[in-house]
């Protein structure tokens, strides 16, 4: 992600790359996935790098 | 009943000052609302809470996002989306004194194309965001763009 504008001293913002695994269930209605995310983020004044590695967990359901 | 594995990938040059990155540990947990309205049309909604777990425990931000999509294209492959989202975050350093939320609004525009490369589904987005926020030691309010690419690869594990 790249971004410009006030208070930001760099255009480069963060950079992620993730895998995952997916299970539909309910005749595909609903969904579980578990993402590991790896994400390289520079703060808004460039001052400061940070090494996030994030575990997430999302519920989707399809809603009819 | 299907399973995927997903690589994504969203790189953009490093920067200069890429010296001594802080390492720290999150937890995200998403709940992602689907409402297809018709063949062409859809309504998304997603509650995201995302916290800290290391190198300490702390809640991190707390972001909404409300989009509607477009499907265009003979095979539908492509979607444009719009979408607004709303944010509150706290510190980027948990194991820092306590700050007020800083909150973001954030209007955005996206365009994605999915394509079949033999099992694999492939895709690519461009979203464009207007980032409306301020700064933690400041009261008044910012604006700044933000443009975010992501390339995607989904291949099924199990299909019946």
């Amino acid at each position: 992600m790249l971004q410009w504008g006030e208070g930001q001293a760099q255009a480069f913002d963060q950079n992620r790359l993730w895998g995952g695994l997916e299970y539909q269930f309910l005749k595909a209605h609903t969904n579980v996935e578990l993402q590991y995310m790896w994400i390289y983020q520079l703060n808004a004044g460039g001052t400061s790098t940070y090494n996030r590695r994030v575990l997430r967990l999302t519920v989707l359901q399809n809603v009819r | 009943m299907q399973r995927f594995i997903l690589i994504i990938l969203l790189l953009a040059p490093l920067p200069a000052a890429a010296q001594n990155p802080l390492p720290q540990t999150l937890y995200w947990a998403r709940l992602y609302l689907r409402w297809q309205q018709n063949p062409r049309w859809t309504l998304h909604y997603e509650l995201d809470n995302r916290q800290f777990l290391a190198p300490a425990y702390g809640q991190h931000q707390l972001i909404s996002h409300l989009h509607i999509h477009r499907h265009f294209g003979a095979r539908k492959q492509w979607e444009a989306w719009a979408g607004i989202s709303a944010s509150i975050a706290n510190r980027q350093k948990p194991d820092e004194a306590p700050a007020p939320f800083r909150p973001e609004l954030r209007p955005w525009q996206a365009l994605s194309l999915q394509q079949t490369a033999g099992p694999l589904r492939i895709g690519h987005r461009l979203r464009w965001e207007q980032r409306f926020f301020n700064l933690f030691d400041e009261r008044e309010n910012r604006f700044a763009f933000r443009v975010r690419y992501a390339l995607t690869a989904q291949y099924p594990l199990n299909k019946h």
